[in-house]
């Protein structure tokens, strides 16, 4: 019996356990290494070198001159058919008019609840997503769990696009770590990072064949960001 | 998989033989110690991380129970199940049973060297199951029927025309494919094993007690397919994965990503503490942690030896290693090659059945220096031959060569005597060659290796002549 065993490790460990009774789960705030970004530092354009460094593709939109073509161009310039968006209640909140642009650059464009499946998600060429963060030191995108979005639409599509809301751009990990700990503006509501959440940095990439890189061996192959120069809750 | 780690002369001697493999080990070698190189370069603080990564996992390996119990706690309270297993053969159950009793047919696997450890894919294909394994590398493998060669990259020891060849037999692909080309193959086959599958398996690099998380780091995108699509999600995992609080992965993550790619992070990293939750339309419906012990607490209640469990499996020790450098993993017999292999392997199989890997080292210390988790592999190493000498590991002329050994480094009298006449029967083999004189056991050593001619003075009347010069 399975549960037989259990207690019999348990009871093994606990003789010979040498740690101090609850010394496990102390705080214990992590030192920020030197290459972490800090205050006064350009997040959107560490963020931007960081992700292009891995074969991502990034554009900070807040020091552009036309957000909305610089975005339009780069979708245009993919050469894609169809595209996918969740239906984050974000959207809406946005100046930039993201599936406008997408209608506008050819794509045949359908908006999908939690009820889609990645089978369904599959066929699609594009995923659109917003960021629930994003982390400069790094050059990553993070998506939580959330109601209206699946987890496969940053994933099973040809190509993903990412905006990253200003006030959601964060400097080290431990900005993130703590975030999430401390419950941050960014990390409440319907963002629940204490079930599920991914980082993704870049394209799906292998070096399996003689240590050759190959990008987009299963997830998307093209990964683009677009760091937005307005927030979320700015209003 | 069997353990073969009391043959590592022997498939060792195979390896040598092989000059693809040695040009793959030098090529790999090369290019994993330009990555970590350069990224620790690039981290100006890296001993400092060194130290808390080292102070974090061990906090956790010392309260181990405490920290096991905590991540079973908060992963069941939103809807996970743990289960542990004594060794092998029950855990090999354990994940059987559960695919049996939610009605899967169709697996597929990500990288993983517990699975690798426990032999899994043979155990559920027997039980009529279909395995993909969903890593290219694994994939590779799995075509091949053979065993990963390297933890990061277990495809290491193939040419791209052995994987070309592989997938013209299996899959219909053209026979000259180039990478790009192999890898879109691998990409159509493997993304309707996906979608088809309702059983993703996985490992984990970490467990986290504290939010009861498992992580995993990956680059491919194949480990976020198998922990999304399928209905049921089965981690298998070491018992030893655990770490204290989710916010010690700010460090760990930098150790890793760095001491395996030379990456700052992976491609993709996953935290997964529930299946799905209400609302969400994707991710399993069933999430199971399958932990195994399998030699792990036995190893872990020996004090010498326990900082083996901090290993966070990144290769790094392999990369620098110049044994593994030359003949690669498979020479060490089972799963775990290079030092940590040589280190964990007799835990977990038996001293008396690896006894050979602690000696599978030049004690060079590289891989104690390397080691991002601070692990005395080096000192482990050599706790691990005193070991194998007391179960009575060493043969009559061992014995009787260091007992030879000893009266002779006691006595300086002696040793000068021995040195003077030794010196004529030295250059005499040194001119003739070593293997034409040498023979029975010590052929095996002399016949890949030469001897310099020695002066016609030694080094005690050079040392006086010179002192008495004045030392120019």
């Amino acid at each position: 019996m399975p549960g037989d065993y259990r207690e019999r490790l348990f009871g093994f460990l606990r003789s010979r356990a040498a740690g101090q009774p609850g010394e496990l789960l102390v705080e214990d705030p992590a030192p920020r290494p030197s290459t972490a970004p800090g205050a006064g530092d350009d997040l959107a354009e560490r963020f931007r070198a960081e992700l292009c460094a891995v074969g991502g593709e990034a554009v900070n939109l807040g020091a552009v001159e036309d957000p909305a073509a610089e975005l339009g161009n780069w979708v245009k310039g993919l050469g894609l058919e169809s595209a996918v968006m969740d239906s984050d209640p974000a959207w809406e909140l946005l100046s930039l008019p993201v599936r406008e642009l997408l209608d506008s650059a050819g794509l045949a464009v359908d908006s999908v609840g939690s009820s889609v499946t990645p089978q369904e998600l599959a066929a699609y060429d594009l995923g659109v997503t917003l960021a629930d963060a994003a982390i400069a030191e790094t050059g990553t995108i993070v998506q939580c769990a959330r109601p209206f979005r699946p987890r496969s639409i940053s994933l099973v599509p040809r190509c993903h696009l990412v905006l990253v809301p200003g006030d959601r751009l964060l400097g080290g990990l431990e900005d993130f770590f703590e975030g999430i700990d401390e419950g941050a503006s960014w990390a409440t509501g319907d963002a629940d990072f204490d079930s599920y959440f991914t980082w993704i940095t870049g394209p799906s990439r292998t070096a399996d064949i003689e240590k050759t890189l190959t990008i987009g061996v299963h997830g998307p192959e093209r990964t683009g960001a677009f760091v937005l120069g307005e927030g979320i809750s700015d209003d | 998989m069997r353990p073969r780690s009391d043959q590592f002369h022997e498939l060792s001697s195979e390896a040598l033989e092989d000059s693809f493999l040695r040009e793959a080990l030098k090529r790999a070698s090369s290019s994993f110690h330009a990555a970590k190189t350069d990224a620790v370069d690039s981290m100006p603080d890296w001993e400092e991380l060194r130290q808390r990564g080292h102070d974090r996992k061990n906090l956790a390996i010392e309260n181990l129970p405490e920290a096991l119990e905590v991540f079973e706690k908060n992963l069941r309270s939103r809807g996970g199940e743990v289960h542990y297993c004594e060794d092998g053969a029950a855990a090999r159950d354990q994940v059987l049973s559960i695919i049996r009793s939610s009605g899967g047919r169709s697996v597929t696997k990500s990288k993983s060297m517990v699975t690798e450890e426990i032999a899994l894919n043979d155990h559920l294909e027997a039980a009529g199951l279909s395995v993909l394994e969903g890593d290219l590398g694994e994939y590779i493998i799995q075509l091949a029927g053979e065993h990963p060669s390297h933890i990061i990259a277990p495809a290491i020891h193939k040419s791209r025309e052995e994987v070309a060849e592989l997938f013209h037999d299996h899959l219909g692909s053209d026979p000259d494919a180039d990478i790009p080309e192999l890898t879109r193959v691998a990409r159509e086959t493997l993304r309707e094993a996906f979608l088809g599958a309702d059983i993703g398996i996985s490992g984990a690099n970490f467990v986290i007690a504290e939010t009861g998380t498992i992580v995993l780091v990956e680059n491919e995108g194949n480990i976020r397919m198998s922990t999304t699509v399928p209905r049921v999600h089965i981690a298998v995992v070491g018992i030893e994965k655990v770490l204290p609080r989710r916010s010690d992965l700010a460090a760990l993550l930098r150790l890793l990503c760095r001491s395996a790619t030379g990456q700052r992070v992976t491609s993709y990293i996953s935290f997964i503490s529930s299946p799905r939750t209400g609302g969400e339309g994707d991710g399993p419906e069933k999430l199971h942690v399958v932990f195994l012990d399998a030699g792990r607490s036995r190893l872990w209640a020996d004090p010498t030896q326990r900082e083996a469990l901090n290993c966070i499996r990144c290769g790094a020790c392999l990369n620098f290693c110049p044994v593994y450098g030359s003949v690669g993993g498979h020479s060490y017999g089972w799963v775990y090659p290079g030092p940590i292999g040589s280190v964990i392997t007799p835990h977990y199989v038996g001293i008396e059945k690896a006894s050979q890997l602690p000696q599978a080292s030049s004690l060079c210390g590289r891989c104690g220096e390397v080691c991002p988790m601070k692990i005395p592999l080096p000192d482990m190493l050599l706790g691990l031959r005193a070991k194998a000498v007391e179960a009575g590991s060493a043969g009559f002329s061992e014995r009787l060569s260091m007992r030879v050994f000893s009266l002779l480094a006691r006595s300086p009298r002696l040793w000068r005597l021995l040195l003077a006449l030794g010196r004529p029967f030295y250059r005499l083999v040194a001119r003739a060659g070593l293997a034409s004189i040498l023979g029975g056991p010590a052929r095996r050593w002399s016949r890949s290796r030469s001897l310099p001619l020695p002066g016609r003075s030694g080094f005690r009347r050079w040392w006086r002549e010179d002192s008495e010069r004045g030392g120019e």
